[in-house]
C-alpha cells in the first residue's frame, strides 16, 4: 500500500518537476496569467506522454503494486488528461494575448506547424485508440500504429518545445531535464519492445500438450526449458504469450491467464476463439514454442490470506483465473469457503465442468457451485437466466465478511459490481479482473 | 477500480492546480496587463522557427541572443536600433519574409523591444 501511494506521489511530483524549475529558476515574466497557464499545461503534458512507455512498459517496480491490467487503465487515462491539457495549450495561449491567428493562420513558422501535426497525431491516435473495436481495427495493427506513432509524437513535441519556447529556450536546467526525461522514455520504449523479447525468445517454453475443453476453448499446457522450474506466480496472475509453431500460423503476442495453478509442475493457458488468432489455437501442436513474459496482475486470493468466504462471480471464459485458484486451494487444502457462480450461455460451453465437480465433491476448498445457463435445456436443474443482484441475495446471506471476485464479460463485471454495491458490499471486498486493455 | 478512477481524478486535479498556481507564478500580471501584445510572445509565434534567441549560432536565420550589443543588424549590416528592427521586419531581405500582413506597427515595436532585452 505504501508503495503504491509513494508512485503515485513520485509521478505528480515527476510531471509536475519542470514547472518547479521554471519557477525557481527564471523571475517572472511579462505575461498574462492564461499565457502561463498555457505554457505550463505544454510542459505537463508533455512530461505525461514521455512517462506513458514507462507506464505501458510492464515493468515490475511500476506494476507489482497496483496490477499490470490497472497500470494499463491508469496509462489511458493520462492519455486523456495529457490531450487535454495539450489540446488547452495553444487556446490560452492565443487567448492570453498571442491571438486567435495562433490557431487559425495558416503563415506559421514550420516550427509551429510541427506542434500542430503532434497536436493532430495525438488527436488521432486518441481517437483510434477509444474507438478501435467500433473501427474494426484489430488489436496487433492497432498496437503497430500506436508504436510508430508515439515516438513521433514525442519527438514532434520535443522539437517544438525546445525551439518555441521561451522557457526551454533560455534554461539550460530545463532542457536537460525534458532531454533526460525524452532518453528514458526511448530507452524504456526500446527495452520493452525489442530487447526484452529479444532474451525472452532465447529460453521459450515448449509446448507439451494441446486439450480441448468445449467446441470453442483448448488448454495448452507448456513446460519451462530444459532444467529449469516454472516461473513464480500466484493464482489468478496472467502471462503474454507468443507461440511459435511455424507452418505459417500467425506469431503475435497476446495475454491470457495461467489457468494453471503453481503447485502444478506445468504452465497452462485456457483459450477461447474469438478471434482470427485465437482460431488458430487449435492448430497448436506438442513440440511448439511459447515465449512467455509473466506474472501479470494481483487478482489473487493469495495476497489475501485473512480472508476465508469468497464468492466468485465468473461468465464464460472468466473462468480460467478463479479455475487457477481452485486448483490452488485444492492442492495446497486450505480451508476457505468458495460460493461460485458460473454463467454460460448453455450446458456445452462450461468448462472445466468435471473437475470443478470433483473440487466441489472433495474436501478442499468447501467450494458450492452454482451454474448459471442463459439456454437451458428442458430437465436442468441448475439456476436460469443471468447472475443478477437478486441471484446473488438469495444465496449470500448474510452477506458482509464475504469477498467477491469478479472475472468475465464487461457487462456480466459492470451489472455485478454495481449490483454488489447496491447490496451494501463495500468497494474493497470487491476484486475485478479487466482483461482487456483497450 | 473506483479507486483507479478517483486517484486518476486526483492525480488530474492536483496537475491542473500545479498548473494554475505555476501561472500565477511565472507571469508578471501587472506588466502583461497592459494590453499590450508582449514582444517575446510574437517572438514565439512568428521569430523563433528561424532564430535562436538564447545563442548567436545561426538556425534558419541568424541567432539574436545579444543582437542589441552588436553594431550591426548581422544581414542587412544597418545598425542595430529599434526603427532598423522595424524596417526589417517589414522590408523583405533574403530569406526573411515581410511580416507587414501579420503584425501591427506596435506589435514590431514590441518584437524588436523584446530583443533588445537578449
Amino acid at each position: 500500500m505504501a508503495s503504491a501511494i509513494i508512485l503515485v506521489m513520485v509521478y505528480v511530483a515527476v510531471v509536475l518537476s519542470p514547472l518547479a524549475l521554471v519557477v525557481v529558476l527564471h523571475p517572472p515574466i511579462e505575461q498574462s496569467f492564461l499565457y502561463g497557464l498555457g505554457k505550463g499545461f505544454a510542459l505537463m503534458g508533455l512530461v505525461i506522454l514521455f512517462l506513458q512507455s514507462v507506464l505501458a512498459a510492464r515493468l515490475k517496480w511500476v506494476s507489482r503494486p497496483y496490477g499490470f491490467d490497472m497500470v494499463i487503465r491508469y496509462h489511458k487515462y493520462m492519455a486523456g488528461a495529457a490531450l487535454f491539457f495539450l489540446l488547452l495549450h495553444p487556446v490560452l495561449l492565443a487567448a492570453g494575448g498571442a491571438g486567435w491567428q495562433l490557431l487559425l493562420s495558416a503563415e506559421k513558422p514550420s516550427i509551429i506547424w510541427l506542434g500542430r501535426a503532434a497536436l493532430f497525431l495525438l488527436l488521432l491516435n486518441a481517437v483510434v485508440s477509444v474507438y478501435q473495436g467500433r473501427l474494426n481495427i484489430k488489436f496487433e495493427k492497432w498496437r503497430i500504429m500506436h508504436n510508430v506513432i508515439v515516438p513521433v509524437i514525442l519527438l514532434a513535441g520535443f522539437v517544438h518545445a525546445r525551439f518555441t519556447g521561451h522557457d526551454l529556450a533560455h534554461l539550460f536546467p530545463l532542457r536537460t531535464h525534458f532531454l533526460v526525461l525524452l532518453v528514458i522514455a526511448f530507452a524504456v520504449f526500446v527495452y520493452h519492445r525489442f530487447i526484452r523479447p529479444a532474451r525472452l525468445a532465447r529460453t521459450p517454453h515448449q509446448v507439451v500438450e494441446v486439450l480441448p475443453e468445449t467446441k470453442d476453448v483448448w488448454t495448452v499446457k507448456m513446460r519451462p526449458p530444459e532444467g529449469t522450474r516454472h516461473f513464480d506466480y500466484l493464482p489468478g496472475q496472467f502471462q503474454f504469450i507468443t507461440f511459435r509453431r511455424g507452418r505459417d500460423l500467425p506469431v503475435e503476442e497476446h495475454h491470457w491467464t495461467i489457468s494453471s495453478s503453481p503447485t502444478q509442475n506445468f504452465i497452462s493457458a485456457t483459450i477461447k476463439v474469438l478471434g482470427d488468432f485465437t482460431a488458430t489455437i487449435g492448430a497448436t501442436r506438442p513440440g511448439d514454442e511459447a515465449v512467455i513474459h509473466a506474472p501479470f496482475g494481483r487478482f489473487s486470493y493469495a495476497l489475501h490470506p485473512e480472508e476465508k468466504q469468497l464468492v466468485f462471480i465468473a461468465g464464460g471464459i472468466g473462468v480460467t483465473p478463479l479455475m487457477s485458484m481452485l486448483r490452488h486451494m485444492r492442492d495446497s487444502r486450505k480451508d476457505i469457503s468458495v460460493l461460485f457462480f458460473y454463467a454460460n450461455k448453455n450446458e456445452a460451453d462450461i468448462v472445466f465442468r468435471k473437475e470443478l465437480d470433483e473440487i466441489a465433491s472433495g474436501e478442499y476448498p468447501r467450494l458450492r457451485l452454482v451454474h448459471v445457463l442463459e439456454e437451458a435445456d428442458e430437465g436442468w436443474q441448475g439456476e436460469k437466466g443471468v447472475i443478477d443482484q437478486d441471484m446473488i441475495k438469495r444465496y449470500c446471506d448474510p452477506i458482509s465478511g464475504l469477498t467477491f471476485y469478479l472475472c468475465g464479460p464487461p457487462g456480466l463485471i459492470e451489472s455485478n459490481f454495481h449490483g454488489l454495491q447496491s447490496l451494501g458490499v463495500e468497494d474493497r471486498q470487491i476484486r475485478l479482473e479487466l482483461f482487456t486493455f483497450l | 477500480m473506483t479507486v483507479l478512477k478517483r486517484t486518476s481524478a486526483g492525480v488530474i486535479l492536483v496537475l491542473a492546480a500545479g498548473g494554475i498556481i505555476f501561472a500565477a507564478l511565472s507571469s508578471d500580471i501587472t506588466k502583461a496587463d497592459s494590453g499590450a501584445i508582449q514582444g517575446l510572445r510574437i517572438f514565439e509565434n512568428n521569430c523563433a522557427g528561424c532564430h535562436f534567441a538564447d545563442q548567436e549560432a545561426s538556425k534558419r536565420g541568424p541567432g539574436l541572443k545579444n543582437l542589441f550589443a552588436r553594431e550591426t543588424l548581422p544581414a542587412t549590416g544597418r545598425p542595430v536600433t529599434i526603427e532598423n528592427v522595424v524596417r526589417q521586419l517589414k522590408e523583405p531581405f533574403k530569406n526573411m519574409p515581410s511580416f507587414v500582413d501579420d503584425l501591427s506597427e506596435s506589435e514590431m515595436e514590441a518584437v524588436a523591444g523584446y530583443l533588445e532585452t537578449l
